[in-house]
């Protein structure tokens, strides 16, 4: 097998656990997934991407499009829990800011929105040790966490994230095994 | 219906498809027969079931930015339902180098991983390329613990021929004259970084029987017979267009191409081999065309098998005939018998807090290699299990992806923090040995076809016991080499990797001494058909620990050059 391959496979833990979880819970993880929802929420994943990774001397998470692939990724990556808890989440994060701003997240001040996505990440607390693993396992990662999760993967693999944000060579022609840093150096945006 | 010019067409039809040799299969292997084959004057045609893939031009992907992919390189839903086995190796750069599950879908009465590349070039565009060579502690292992038939062969019948396909491969690594993995012929090493030279140094001075080295691989450090040097992309599954490793598509097909004797036929799915009663040997192959589902009869003085051990050995067992009744080749009954795999996925992983201030730049294809230490002589010997395990390792620092949920933070110091270079960490992964065990095999279900009308190949596989003790054994000594390097939030792993992951498949049709309890004699004859020669991963008797390809290669040309000789002496 390709080595890359079984490194990789160390750090992406697989989900795909079923167990004896019934009820509403149960249900709500494994319903159908909202997918017109989430492809009518692209101003709404914007915002939250921007707020995640957001424009500073480089580009941010929406000049880089990262919302557009959140989406795409969401809808043909991730799996039938995660979908839910992703397009679940948007709602929430919807009626939350309709209740508390009376307003829809996209036209809140950053620092609102900020304030909002910190609600929603304090909310979405594992429990730690192995609670936290037993929750991770069966109810999947938080509305958060998976927030996170796709807007960096789609952003680190956007052009301007790899190759602004971060250091990306195209055809690199020699190996260089030990280098020292520079000031300013970016970490690699490919392995 | 005794029309003459009927009879005619069919003598016009046997001679147009009959040449001096067949080689069933283009992948490592069969590219290496063709290439031998053909360089010998024999006219040859070059069998494959999949489609053609041509050097550099179908390597449609191979230039492509991580931007340019929809999904970004990432697995699909659609791709875990569909190639829930294959998908476990590709990703959207890689896939269609990959059989569909669906299209050749198999029987798993365990589990077991059977990862296929059904094209011109096989698995060679995606393999690996770690090249390792076995030595006599390999040969001799069958006959000194009972496990499996002894090798027909040992260190000093292949060692020349090791020389001889190395120095066409070209293979980055260096000599460091260890008895029990002998050096191959080399292109510089690829070189290591400062946490695996800091490593290297630290088990040299902690462990008197271990010892760190540079992974030898068949990507080239520099150029070499035309093709190359590496542009360390490490992209390599999607193809090289720069020629920077080995397969066939880019090295030996080419060579075999150049002489003038190669007819290469893709789309052609070998199903028999033809047994011809009168001379007692085999006259050809039976194919049906993957496309128009037409068959052919191909004829040949030679036949090379060549079609990957698990499809090597159902070619066998659907080669049914008089002489024949359980399959060609198989008056043992070991055709399909003793499948092997390396066991893989067990090891550890640390944290380096120095060399903070180092980094590196280009993508190295390769890490690092510790050799086997374990049942090398009495010192070494274990009581938990026999045999041993090679670690594969690569330090690196954590990047991204590495790093995205390590904390809840998020906005701009979020994002600086993904710039930041993260710190130094450490995997090492235990490729282990797998014993010849009879009860691993490959069987045929009648009743049950593929959309070719071919039976499908039901894998019966487990590991034992020994295989579990070294897997034990590998996780608690790579904790014990990263904690005595100074590691910290070192952690032993074992992913219950699935059988047949590390795509090393082999076993099936071994060679052997004794025709009674082996299919293959010292040249990779069938015993009992001289002019078929099978020099896939199926002649292996026994798998020792190290990446088999390079193997495979020097029986071949072996085999080919003996093939050759006989040729001459009208023995075959």
């Amino acid at each position: 097998m390709n080595r890359r391959k079984a490194i990789l496979s160390f750090f992406l833990v697989g989900g795909g656990a079923t167990a004896g979880f019934s009820g509403y819970k149960w249900y709500n993880i494994h319903k159908t997934p909202d997918i017109l929802y989430l492809e009518n929420s692209k101003e709404l994943v914007a915002g939250l991407a921007e707020t995640i990774l957001p424009a500073s001397v480089t580009a941010g998470a929406k000049a880089a499009m990262a919302h557009i692939t959140v989406i795409t990724l969401i809808k043909d990556v991730a799996d039938r829990k995660t979908k839910n808890i992703f397009i679940d989440g948007l709602k929430d994060v919807e009626a939350y800011t309709d209740a508390h701003y009376n307003k829809s997240f996209v036209t809140l001040q950053p620092a609102q929105q900020k304030a909002v996505v910190t609600h929603f990440r304090d909310q979405g607390k594992n429990y730690s040790g192995i609670l936290g693993k037993i929750k991770n396992k069966f109810i999947g990662k938080s509305f958060f966490h998976v927030l996170k999760e796709y807007t960096t993967i789609a952003f680190c693999t956007s052009k301007p994230g790899a190759t602004q944000a971060l250091a990306y060579d195209y055809i690199p022609g020699k190996y260089v095994a030990c280098t020292p840093m520079v000031p300013g150096q970016k970490s690699w945006a490919t392995k | 219906m005794g029309d003459p010019s009927q009879v005619h067409i069919n003598n016009k039809g046997v001679a147009e498809n009959t040449y001096d040799a067949i080689v069933v299969g283009s992948g490592i292997s069969g590219g290496w027969a063709a290439k031998e084959l053909c360089e010998k004057g024999l006219k040859t045609l070059l069998l494959e079931r999949g489609r053609n893939v041509e050097h550099i031009k179908d390597y449609t992907t191979a230039s492509m930015h991580p931007w340019e992919f929809e999904h970004r390189l990432e697995i699909t839903e659609k791709d875990r339902a569909e190639n829930p086995v294959q998908c476990q190796a590709y990703d959207e750069g890689s896939k269609h180098f990959y059989v569909s599950d669906q299209e050749h879908p198999y029987i798993q009465s365990n589990p077991f991983n059977w990862i296929r590349g059904y094209q011109v070039g096989g698995r060679s565009l995606v393999w690996g390329r770690q090249t390792y060579r076995l030595s006599d502690l390999d040969f001799e292992a069958n006959a000194k613990d009972g496990f499996g038939t002894d090798w027909p062969i040992r260190y000093k019948d292949i060692a020349p021929w090791y020389d001889y396909v190395e120095t066409f491969v070209g293979i980055s690594g260096q000599a460091e004259g260890i008895p029990h993995l002998p050096d191959s012929v080399f292109l510089p090493p690829m070189e290591m970084n400062c946490v695996e030279k800091h490593f290297k140094a630290s088990i040299k001075k902690h462990f008197t029987d271990r010892t760190v080295i540079h992974g030898r691989v068949a990507n080239l450090s520099r150029g070499w017979n035309g093709r190359g040097p590496c542009q360390y992309r490490n992209l390599c599954d999607r193809g090289c267009p720069f020629g920077g490793y080995f397969s066939s598509n880019a090295a030996t097909i080419p060579v075999a191409a150049a002489t003038g004797n190669l007819t290469l036929r893709p789309h052609a799915i070998v199903y028999e081999i033809i047994h011809d009663p009168t001379t007692g040997k085999a006259s050809g192959v039976r194919i049906i065309d993957e496309l128009t589902k037409k068959t052919t009869d191909y004829f040949a003085r030679i036949i090379f098998m060549n079609a990957s051990t698990v499809a090597t050995a159902s070619i066998l067992l659907q080669s049914v005939s008089k002489r024949f009744p359980n399959g060609f080749g198989n008056d043992s009954g070991q055709v399909g018998l003793n499948l092997m795999d390396h066991h893989m996925g067990a090891g550890a992983t640390g944290r380096y807090d120095g060399f903070t201030d180092q980094y590196y730049s280009g993508r190295r294809p390769t890490g690092i290699y510790i050799p086997r230490f374990r049942n090398i002589d009495e010192q070494t010997k274990r009581s938990d299990f026999i045999r041993g395990y090679g670690y594969q390792a690569d330090g690196e620092r954590r990047e991204w992806r590495d790093t995205m949920l390590a904390n809840d933070d998020f906005g701009e110091s979020y994002k600086q923090s993904l710039a930041a270079t993260g710190p130094w960490s450490m995997w090492m992964g235990a490729w282990g040995e797998c014993l010849p065990n009879p009860d691993n095999r490959i069987s045929l279900e009648k009743e049950k076809k593929d959309k070719w009308g071919l039976p499908l190949v039901n894998i019966h596989f487990q590991y034992g016991n020994n295989e579990a003790a070294m897997r034990k054994d590998a996780q608690q000594s790579a904790a014990e080499m990263l904690q005595a390097a100074g590691f910290t939030n070192v952690q032993p792993f074992d992913y219950h990797t699935t059988a047949g992951t590390a795509v090393h498949e082999m076993g099936t049709a071994r060679m052997g001494k004794d025709p009674k309890t082996s299919v293959l004699n010292s040249h990779n004859q069938v015993h009992d058909a001289k002019n078929v020669f099978i020099t896939d991963g199926s002649c292996m008797p026994s798998g020792g620990c190290q990446n088999p390809s390079l193997t495979y290669m020097a029986l071949t040309a072996r085999a080919c050059n003996f093939a050759v000789e006989e040729l001459k002496k009208n023995n075959l």
